[in-house]
C-alpha cells in the first residue's frame, strides 16, 4: 500500500499472531513493528535502548496499544506518549481484551483516539482490523510531523 | 438734755467737710488732672514724632536705594551699549575681505559684482543693529555707496572726521552733533579700511551712523515705576558749560541746545559734571529742588543723572506728617475731652454724696426721736455718781411717772441697797467703758417683774467718760414664754426616751428576724450545693472529675482538709482508697493499703459506715489509732487530723464505699452536717455507679466498633479481590478463548480442502465452544459490574423504561405479535441504569417464553399485597409486613414448574433446554442481583403453560 508503519504493541504471542494474520487478510502490507511490552514501544518510539539509533523522524502512522502489558503498562506508555512533543499527535488505538467501562474511560482520558476491543470471534476481530487499517492508514491525515 | 452734746458732736462731724476744705480738696484734685493731661500730651508728641522720623528715614532711604538701583541699571546698559557700537565697527575695520570689496568697488565703480556684495555687506549691519545708515567713503571722504540709499555722491559733512580717523588707523565714535544744515542729531562710528599685503593702503571709511531719537533716547526716558517728574539726563561738559545731550521731560527740544554754566553749582547737571558722584540734592534746569544720582559713563565723556522733583519724592512724607499730626491732634483733644468729662463727673458724685449725707443726717435725727418715743424701753443717762441726769419714753408717763422722779437719784435711791447692787455693779463695768447687758427684776403688787437693761458708756467731745446711757426693758412676758418652752421642752425629752426604749425592743425582734433569715439563707446555700452537685455530676462520666466535685463541694458544706473516697468490694469484703487529697495535695492513693473487714471485726469507725451503712463521726482520732481508722494524710506530718467522718455511699441499697472526710480540729462534726452530706454522699454514689457502667458499656461498644471494622475490611478485601478477579476474566481468560477461535478459524479457511468433514465438523465444534465460552465470560461480567456498580437514587418513571424495551423488542423482531400492557405511571426511586438492565432482562424473558403464542401478551404494573393475598399467587412471608408498592412482570408463555423456582436465579441455571430456549441462564441472576441492591425482594409465580409472573418490591423507600 505504502511505507506508512504500523506499531503493534503486544505481549501474548498468539494475540500477535492473531492480529498480523487479521491484518495481512485485511490485505494491510504496511510494514508491522511489534513491541512486547511498554518499554520497547518507548524505545521505539524514541530510539533508545535496543533501537538506539533509529531514525526517529519516521513515526508510525498509528500505534495499535494493548492494555496489560509486563513492566509499563498500556495506559502509562499512553501518558508518556502524549507527554513528549514528538509523539503527542500520533494516533493510537487501544485494541485489548478488556471492556471494563474504567479501562475505557482512562484510556480517553490519557488521549486514546480510538478504543477497540477485540472480540473473541476471529472473523469479528478480522473485520475490525480491516475497518481499523482503512481508517487510520488510508482516511485518516495524521498530524504533519513537529519535533 | 444731755442728749443734745452728742447729736451737736454728730453735726460737728458731718460739716467738717464742707467749704473751706472743699475747695482745698477740689484744687488738689483739679491739679492732678492737669498734671495727667499734660503727661499724656507730652508721650503723645513724643511718640508721634519717633514714628514720624523713623518713617522718614525709612522713606528716604527707600527712594535713595530706588534712584541708586535705575542709575546704576542705565550705566550699564549705556556702557555695553556704546561697547558693541565700538565693537561693531571695529570687526569691520579689522575685516580684511571687506576693506578688499571696498578697495575694488572704489577703485573700479563698475564693478558690478562688488558693488552688490558690499551693499548686501552694509545692508545686513544697517539691519542688524538698527543703524540710522550706514555708507562708505572713499579716501576723499566722498559717500560713494549707502544703505539706505540716498541721492547722488556727495562730500560727507563727516568728511574731517573721516581723514582724522584714516590717518589714525583706529574707530573713532563720533559723539552727539548736528549735520549743520539739519536739526536731526546724531552719532556715529568710523571705521577706516586698508587694503593690501600689510594693509597700509588706506581704502576708505565705513561710517555707522546712530539716530539717538530711535535707538538712544527712548531708552534713557524709560523709568520702571510711574512718576509726575521723574527722568534720567545725558549731559557732557564743554568748557565752562554743561550740555545736555538728550531731551528733556520738560525741555523736550534741550537735546544739544540746552547749556548751564558751571557755576550754578546748585545745579545737579552741574555736580555731576563736576564729579560728584552717588545721591545729591540741588537744583534741576528748570531751578525747581530736586534729589537724584549721578553717575560718569566709564570710557565716555557722558555723564548720567537720574533725578525726581523733591516735592514728588517726599510728597508721600509730608501726607504722612500731616497724617501724624492730625492722629495725634485728636487723640489729645479725646484725652482731653475725656480727662474733662471724667472731671465733671467726680465733682457731680461728690456734691451729690455732700447732698446725701446731710439728707441722711436729717433723718437720723428724726428717727431717733421717733423710735425713742414710739418703743417701750426706757432710755436714760447717769452720770459718774450713776445718778440720773435724764429718762425718756413714753414708758415713764404709762406708769404714772414723770421723767423729774429720777433725776438726781440713784439705783440704791430708787430701789433700796440690796435691790440696787446688781445695777451698781453693771454701772460700774459701764463707767469703766464696757458695754454692759444686764438682766434683773423687781417685786410688785402684781407679781415679779422682769427687766433687761443695756448700759453703753457716754464720751464727751474729748472722750473721756461721763457718764452713762441706760437702755431698759420689761422682759416678764418674754421670759413667762421661755419658762413654758423650757417645760415644753422637758416633756418632749421625756418622750424621746420613752420612743428610744421601743425603738430598742423593735431592733432586737429586727435582729432576731435577721437571725432566722441567715439560717434560712445558710439552708438555702446548702440545698444549692446539693442541686449543684447533682448537675455537676449529671454532666461527667470521668471519676477523677466526680471525685474532684465531691471534694469540692464537700468543702463548700464543712471544714475537711483532708478528704478522701473509698470504694468497696463486697465480694472480697476490701475496701481500696480511690481518692485522697490532702490540704489540696492528690496523694497516691495506691499508698494506703486496701482495708479487708473480716467477719468478726467490731462495728466501729469505717467498718460500722460501711457495714451499718450508718454515718461514722470519730471525734479523737488519737484517743484510740485503730486499723479501723486509718490516717489520711502525709505520714510523719506533725499535724495529724483530729477528728473524722465516714459517710456511706448508699446506691441501690448497696454500700458502694466511702466519703472520708477529716480535720485537724477536734470535735469538727456535728450531727446536722450529715443531714446534708448523706444525701451528697449517695449522689457521688450515684454517679460513680454511673460511671462505671458507662465505661463498661463504651467498652462493649468500642469492641462491637472494632468488629464492625474488621469486617468492613475483610468485606472491602474481598471486593478489591473480586474486581481483580473480574478483571483477570476480561482479559486474560479471552486471550487463550480468541486465540483458540483464531487460530482454528485460521485453520478452518486455509486449510479446509485437507481436512475431511469429520476434522470440519470438530473444528466448528471448538469454534462454538470457544464463542459460547466467550458470552458467558460477558455474561459473568455484566453479573459482577451488576454487584459492584455504585447506586445512585434517583426518580425513575418505569413505566417509560417498559414502553423503550418493548419498542426495542418490536423492533428485533418484527414479525412476532406481542401485547404490551403497561400501567402508568409507575414511578420509583431507585438507579435508572440499573432498572433498565433489571427490567430488560425481565421483558427479554417474556418475550422469549412466550415466542409460540400466536398472540402473546405481556403485561408490566403493579399490585399491593391484599390484592395478592386474594390470588393464587400468594405473599411471600418476606414482603408479608411489607407496605411498599409490589410491581409485576407478566407472561402469557411457557411457565415453569414451581418446584425449580428456587434454582430460578441462581447464576447459569437454566430451567429449559438450550435448543428449545438460548440463553445463558444469567438475566434472572442479574435482575435479583439489582433488586436485592435496591432493598427488595423479586420472587415468581408460574404454572406449566400458563405464563409466568415476576413480582418484586424496590424496598421501603420507595
Amino acid at each position: 500500500m505504502n511505507n506508512k508503519t504500523i506499531l503493534l504493541v503486544e505481549d501474548n504471542p498468539d494475540d500477535e499472531e492473531l492480529t498480523l494474520l487479521a491484518l495481512r487478510e485485511s490485505n494491510i502490507l504496511n510494514e508491522i513493528v511489534v513491541a512486547r511490552d511498554g518499554v520497547e514501544a518507548l524505545d521505539y518510539l524514541f530510539g533508545t535502548g535496543k533501537y538506539a539509533g533509529r531514525d526517529v523522524k519516521r513515526m508510525p502512522q498509528v500505534i495499535l496499544l494493548d492494555l496489560k502489558l509486563p513492566k509499563l503498562d498500556g495506559l502509562e506508555v499512553l501518558r508518556r506518549l502524549r507527554s513528549d512533543p514528538r509523539t503527542a499527535l500520533i494516533p493510537v488505538v487501544i485494541l485489548t481484551s478488556s471492556s471494563e467501562e474504567e479501562d475505557i474511560i482512562a484510556s480517553y482520558r490519557s488521549g486514546a483516539n480510538s478504543y477497540v476491543r477485540k472480540p473473541v470471534e476471529f472473523h469479528r476481530f478480522a473485520d475490525a482490523a480491516r475497518q481499523l487499517g482503512l481508517y487510520w492508514l488510508l482516511l485518516n491525515e495524521t498530524a504533519p510531523y513537529s519535533a | 438734755m444731755r442728749l443734745a452734746p452728742i447729736l451737736n458732736r454728730i453735726r460737728a462731724i458731718s460739716t467738717a467737710a464742707s467749704p473751706a476744705a472743699l475747695d482745698a480738696q477740689e484744687r488738689r484734685s483739679l491739679t492732678l488732672f492737669v498734671l495727667i493731661f499734660v503727661a499724656l500730651i507730652g508721650g503723645t508728641v513724643v511718640a508721634a514724632y519717633a514714628s514720624y522720623v523713623n518713617y522718614e528715614r525709612q522713606f528716604r532711604a527707600q527712594v535713595e536705594r530706588q534712584l541708586t538701583a535705575i542709575i546704576e541699571l542705565k550705566v550699564g546698559e549705556l556702557t555695553s551699549w556704546r561697547a558693541e557700537r565700538l565693537a561693531d565697527a571695529e570687526v569691520l575695520r579689522q575685516n580684511s575681505a571687506f576693506a578688499e570689496l571696498a578697495r575694488r568697488f572704489l577703485d573700479d565703480p563698475r564693478d558690478l559684482q562688488a558693488e552688490q556684495r558690499l551693499r548686501e555687506w552694509l545692508d545686513s549691519l544697517y539691519r542688524a543693529y538698527r543703524y540710522d545708515r550706514v555708507y562708505l567713503l572713499d579716501g576723499a571722504g566722498v559717500e560713494r555707496l549707502a544703505v539706505p540709499q540716498t541721492g547722488e555722491l556727495a562730500p560727507s559733512h563727516l568728511a574731517p572726521d573721516a581723514m582724522t580717523a584714516l590717518a589714525s588707523g583706529e574707530v573713532v565714535f563720533l559723539d552727539f552733533h548736528q549735520k549743520p544744515d539739519e536739526r536731526t542729531i546724531h552719532l556715529a562710528l568710523l571705521a577706516p579700511l586698508y587694503a593690501g599685503q600689510d594693509r597700509r593702503q588706506p581704502v576708505g571709511v565705513v561710517v555707522l551712523s546712530i539716530d539717538p531719537e530711535i535707538s538712544l533716547y527712548p531708552y534713557l526716558q524709560r523709568w520702571p515705576t510711574s512718576s509726575a517728574t521723574a527722568e534720567t539726563l545725558l549731559v557732557r561738559r564743554e568748557g565752562e558749560q554743561v550740555l545736555f545731550l538728550s531731551p528733556l521731560r520738560f525741555r523736550p527740544d534741550a537735546a544739544l541746545h540746552l547749556r548751564i554754566p558751571l557755576q550754578n553749582t546748585d545745579v545737579l547737571a552741574v555736580k555731576a559734571v563736576l564729579g560728584q558722584r552717588g545721591i545729591v540734592e540741588g537744583l534741576d534746569y528748570r531751578g525747581r529742588p530736586v534729589i537724584g544720582a549721578v553717575q560718569a559713563i566709564p570710557d565716555s565723556p557722558w555723564f548720567l543723572v537720574a533725578r525726581m522733583d523733591t516735592a514728588e519724592a517726599y510728597g508721600p512724607l509730608r501726607q504722612r506728617l500731616r497724617e501724624t499730626v492730625a492722629f495725634f491732634g485728636v487723640l489729645v483733644a479725646a484725652t482731653g475731652a475725656g480727662l474733662g468729662m471724667l472731671w465733671r463727673r467726680q465733682r457731680l458724685h461728690y456734691y451729690r454724696r455732700q447732698v446725701e449725707a446731710a439728707h441722711a443726717l436729717r433723718a437720723s435725727e428724726e428717727r431717733f426721736r421717733s423710735v425713742v418715743n414710739s418703743m417701750n424701753d426706757i432710755v436714760y443717762t447717769l452720770d459718774r455718781e450713776q445718778r440720773h441726769t435724764g429718762v425718756y419714753g413714753p414708758w415713764v408717763a404709762r406708769n404714772g411717772l414723770t421723767p423729774e422722779f429720777f433725776l438726781g437719784k440713784s439705783a440704791r435711791d430708787l430701789f433700796g441697797a440690796e435691790a440696787a447692787t446688781v445695777h451698781e455693779e453693771a454701772n460700774r463695768r459701764a463707767l469703766a467703758g464696757e458695754y454692759v447687758i444686764y438682766d434683773w427684776s423687781a417685786s410688785s403688787t402684781d407679781g415679779t417683774r422682769y427687766f433687761q437693761t443695756s448700759l453703753s458708756p457716754l464720751h464727751d467731745a474729748t472722750g473721756a467718760i461721763v457718764g452713762i446711757v441706760g437702755v431698759g426693758r420689761e422682759v416678764t412676758e418674754r421670759r413667762r414664754q421661755e419658762q413654758e418652752l423650757l417645760a415644753a421642752q422637758a416633756e418632749l425629752q421625756r418622750l424621746l426616751a420613752d420612743a428610744d426604749r421601743s425603738r430598742r425592743v423593735l431592733l432586737s425582734v429586727i435582729e432576731d428576724q435577721r437571725a432566722a433569715e441567715g439560717a434560712l439563707r445558710e439552708n438555702n446555700r446548702r440545698l444549692l450545693i446539693l442541686h449543684q452537685v447533682g448537675l455537676a455530676l449529671a454532666q461527667t462520666h470521668d471519676l477523677p472529675t466526680i471525685y474532684r466535685i465531691a471534694r469540692e463541694h464537700v468543702l463548700q458544706l464543712v471544714d475537711c482538709p483532708c478528704f478522701g473516697i473509698s470504694l468497696y468490694d463486697p465480694a472480697t469484703r476490701t475496701l481500696r482508697a480511690e481518692y485522697m487529697i490532702s490540704d489540696g495535695i492528690v496523694l497516691d492513693s495506691q499508698r494506703f493499703p486496701p482495708l479487708v473487714f473480716a467477719e468478726d471485726l467490731p462495728l466501729r469507725g469505717r467498718a460500722r459506715a460501711l457495714l451499718a451503712q450508718q454515718p461514722e463521726i470519730v471525734t479523737d482520732m488519737l484517743a484510740g489509732p485503730s486499723a479501723e481508722a486509718v490516717v489520711v494524710g502525709v505520714p510523719g506530718d506533725e499535724r495529724a487530723p483530729r477528728s473524722a467522718l465516714y459517710m456511706p455511699m448508699v446506691v441501690h441499697g448497696q454500700t458502694i464505699g466511702l466519703l472520708e472526710l477529716q480535720s485537724y480540729r477536734e470535735d469538727a462534726y456535728a450531727e446536722t452536717d450529715l443531714a446534708l452530706l448523706a444525701p451528697l454522699a449517695n449522689q457521688v454514689g450515684l454517679a460513680i455507679e454511673n460511671a462505671r457502667l458507662f465505661k463498661q458499656l463504651q467498652a462493649e461498644r468500642n469492641s462491637l466498633a472494632q468488629r464492625v471494622a474488621e469486617r468492613t475490611a475483610q468485606l472491602e478485601v474481598a471486593n478489591r479481590e473480586l474486581e481483580a478477579f473480574s478483571y483477570s476474566v476480561s482479559h486474560d481468560l479471552r486471550a487463550p478463548l480468541r486465540a483458540m477461535e483464531g487460530f482454528s478459524s485460521a485453520l478452518l479457511s486455509r486449510y479446509r480442502e485437507q481436512l475431511d468433514d469429520q476434522g470440519r465438523h470438530y473444528l466448528e465444534r471448538i469454534q462454538n465452544a470457544a464463542q459460547r465460552m466467550g458470552q458467558l465470560i460477558n455474561d459473568l461480567l455484566d453479573l459482577s459490574r451488576v454487584t459492584r456498580r455504585e447506586l445512585v437514587r434517583q426518580s425513575v418513571d418505569l413505566s417509560a423504561l417498559a414502553q423503550e424495551i418493548a419498542a426495542e423488542l418490536r423492533a428485533r423482531d418484527p414479525q412476532r405479535q406481542v401485547r404490551f400492557v403497561i400501567a402508568q405511571p409507575l414511578c420509583v426511586e431507585g438507579d435508572a441504569s440499573l432498572l433498565r438492565i433489571a427490567l430488560q432482562n425481565l421483558l427479554e424473558n417474556a418475550w422469549k417464553f412466550s415466542v409460540h403464542r400466536k398472540v402473546a401478551c405481556i403485561e408490566v404494573g403493579q399490585t399491593t399485597p391484599d390484592e395478592l393475598r386474594a390470588s393464587p399467587a400468594g405473599v411471600p412471608h418476606v414482603v408479608a409486613d411489607s407496605r411498599a408498592p409490589i410491581y409485576f412482570v407478566r407472561d402469557n408463555g411457557v411457565g415453569f414448574d414451581m418446584a425449580y423456582a428456587d434454582k430460578l436465579f441462581a447464576p447459569f441455571q437454566r430451567l429449559h433446554g438450550m435448543n428449545e430456549f438460548p440463553g445463558s441462564g444469567i438475566g434472572l441472576a442479574i435482575v435479583q442481583r439489582i433488586i436485592s441492591r435496591h432493598g427488595g425482594v423479586i420472587w415468581p409465580y408460574a404454572q406449566m403453560e400458563h405464563g409466568a409472573t415476576f413480582y418484586f418490591t424496590l424496598g421501603e423507600a420507595s
